[in-house]
């Protein structure tokens, strides 16, 4: 008996996730059925956590601001998988949850994809804030950063906090958003010389934001522009008879003017 | 076949006694790596040529919009190519009566024909589904299983019977345990866990060839030790009767892979595909099992272990737990969602897979 219970209780499940996954693949579709609202409803607290994260994603992709606060909970609750913190940020995010004290807390949690996202609804959210600006910086770098004499030459990772590269990345964009002063950006000018080209371009993208908004001199843009990295370990190839196969492709997509003339023709 | 025909010719007449050369099993290595490299070299135009007048690309064909960065469209089923010149080569100059050789051919054949299957069904279906990983597992398994059964039985055994069912590890000199029957498992998990790593790091172009030809390299240098009488006494190993012979089918395999690397480097004019991978993986499995080195693999073939163990801990361990260790998986997926180019992660990877081969290498004296 117990056999049978443990097979047809894997049986339901089975069929359950699979439900669940078909519904978020419409979504992603844009296909929304009418009783999705009715169903992540219904599955937001599923004891089965993968249905109980697709709940969490269709809340975000519908922006279902009624289910804001349940969000924030699986975002600050560590029992929770790692996937269902992270989509909460994440839907956090779409949803529009424009308090930076939401995603503040997701910034000291263990998982890196959950800091990830926090910090990236912290750019989203965020609005200049020197306050926020000091937080980000705390959590970026282990000494404040007119203490730190320029980037490091051996273990350059010492002077950062934060040792995930993508983790630094999204902060590096929260930064750029919330800086004020000359010393955040000076924060933000650290990282130009960062290991990780990706981590130099998010620097580099803060940069444009916040000095944009604050405002600097020719000189000061001169010297920050030498001092960027510019070498970079990736590139994205383009074949030209690629290209060239498109722009074919995109001629035979347009109808061709002899086409109404066979449609008349075949109407007659 | 021709080894046999020439050795048969030098026995004939005075004039012709050099074809004893013939009998050297280092020159024919010599000259099974050339033919492969260079038959590989020869037919890889008329053959990319070939797959593509068959559709074997890929991904479906379609007049849309292509991604200008991708590469849809490449033909695939390149294994094909490798398989084919390995196997000429070796038919041309291994001793086709010896039995290690008979049984890599039988490894050449079966995973050849899994990985054709497979590329098959993905291209009739234009999916990625192909044959299921149970049913991969079940063929590869059962290989296994007819590979234990020839091993271990006394009268077919290419290896003496005392050392067949003995277990090895690298940089010591006697085996470890007597596995008895309990050995037939242990080669069926060597056969489909070497071929299913050879199978998950195929996913750039060049990258699964090298690590695979230099993996093979390190084995053909442990085959011809232990199958020369002087060698296997001076370093200490036993002595396996014709295991000489695998050194000339690595060579050919060495061969076959730099010259189908001449199309697949990057950006690759075809890929391997299943055919390739799964048997490339299924007959470095079989080598190891033959010349009792099943352990060396997983320092020689290194990346292959890394690229396996980082698919499966992603997804037999952390994401069903819910969370992710690596950023992506396999590892070659991880380096480059850090920002490292294809390119660069594939060079990257061959300098380790040659260290690797070189510390592998060492087991040979260091022991």
């Amino acid at each position: 008996m117990f056999i049978i219970g443990f097979i047809r209780k894997s049986l339901k499940l089975r069929t359950e996730r699979q439900a669940a996954f078909l519904r978020l693949s419409r979504a992603r579709k844009r296909e929304w059925p009418d009783d999705t609202r009715k169903w992540v409803d219904s599955h937001l607290h599923d004891t089965d956590w993968e249905i109980r994260n697709v709940a969490v994603k269709l809340a975000g992709m519908g922006r279902m601001t009624e289910y804001t606060d349940e969000l924030v909970q699986f975002l600050e609750n560590r029992s929770q998988p790692g996937f269902i913190r992270r989509n909460s940020a994440a839907a956090l995010r779409e949803i529009g949850a424009c308090e930076p004290g939401v995603f503040l807390a997701g910034l000291d949690d263990p998982y890196w994809e959950v800091r990830t996202e926090s910090a990236f609804g912290l750019q989203c959210c965020g609005s200049p804030d020197p306050h926020l600006a000091r937080t980000l910086i705390a959590k970026l770098y282990r000494k404040p950063p007119d203490r730190l004499s320029g980037y490091p030459l051996l273990r350059p990772s010492r002077i950062y906090r934060e040792k995930n590269f993508e983790v630094r990345s999204a902060l590096l964009h929260a930064l750029g958003t919330a800086a004020t002063s000359e010393a955040d950006l000076r924060a933000i000018e650290i990282p130009m010389q960062d290991d990780i080209w990706k981590v130099r371009v998010a620097a580099l993208e803060a940069f444009v934001s916040a000095a944009g908004r604050l405002g600097l001199d020719q000189e000061r843009m001169a010297s920050v522009m030498s001092s960027i990295d510019l070498t970079c370990t990736e590139f994205i190839p383009t074949f030209p008879i690629r290209e060239t196969y498109n722009t074919l492709a995109k001629i035979s997509m347009t109808p061709s003017k002899s086409e109404p003339i066979r449609n008349q023709d075949n109407a007659l | 076949m021709l080894y046999e025909f020439l050795t048969w010719l030098s026995e004939r007449s005075e004039s012709l006694s050099w074809m004893r050369l013939f009998g050297y099993i280092t020159f024919r290595a010599i000259l099974a790596a050339v033919t492969a490299f260079v038959m590989s070299l020869a037919l890889g135009s008329p053959f990319i040529r070939w797959l593509k007048r068959r559709k074997a690309t890929d991904l479906a064909w379609g007049y849309n919009l292509v991604n200008a960065q991708g590469k849809s469209g490449t033909p695939t089923m390149g294994g094909l190519l490798i398989l084919m010149t390995v196997l000429i080569a070796v038919i041309l100059w291994c001793e086709l009566t010896n039995r290690y050789i008979q049984i890599l051919i039988a490894s050449v054949l079966w995973f050849g024909s899994i990985g054709i299957c497979d590329d098959f069904l993905k291209l009739r279906d234009r999916s990625k589904a192909g044959l299921s990983d149970k049913k991969k597992i079940a063929l590869q398994g059962l290989f296994g299983l007819l590979l234990s059964i020839v091993y271990l039985h006394p009268g077919w055994s290419p290896a003496p019977v005392e050392v067949a069912d003995q277990l090895y590890l690298p940089f010591i000199k006697n085996p470890i345990a007597d596995l008895g029957l309990w050995y037939a498992p242990f080669i069926i998990f060597v056969i489909v866990a070497i071929s299913n790593s050879v199978n998950l790091a195929d996913g750039l172009d060049g990258l699964a060839i090298v690590p695979s030809f230099l993996v093979a390299a390190v084995f053909g240098a442990f085959s011809y030790v232990m199958g020369n009488t002087r060698w296997s006494e001076y370093l200490l190993f036993d002595y396996l009767s014709g295991s000489g012979e695998i050194l000339i089918f690595c060579s050919a395999f060495i061969g076959a892979g730099i010259g189908f690397l001449w199309y697949n480097a990057y950006p690759a004019q075809i890929f391997m595909g299943d055919t390739g991978s799964l048997a490339l993986g299924g007959i470095l499995g079989t080598i190891a099992v033959l010349i009792k080195q099943e352990f060396l693999f997983v320092i020689a073939g290194g990346v292959f272990v890394a690229e396996a163990a980082t698919v499966f801990l992603t997804k037999y361990v952390f994401v069903p737990r819910g969370r992710r260790l690596f950023f992506r998986a396999p590892l070659h997926h991880s380096l480059q969602y850090r920002g490292l180019a294809e390119t660069k992660v594939v060079v990257r990877l061959w300098i380790v897979s040659t260290i690797l081969a070189l510390i592998a290498a060492t087991a040979l004296k260091i022991r």
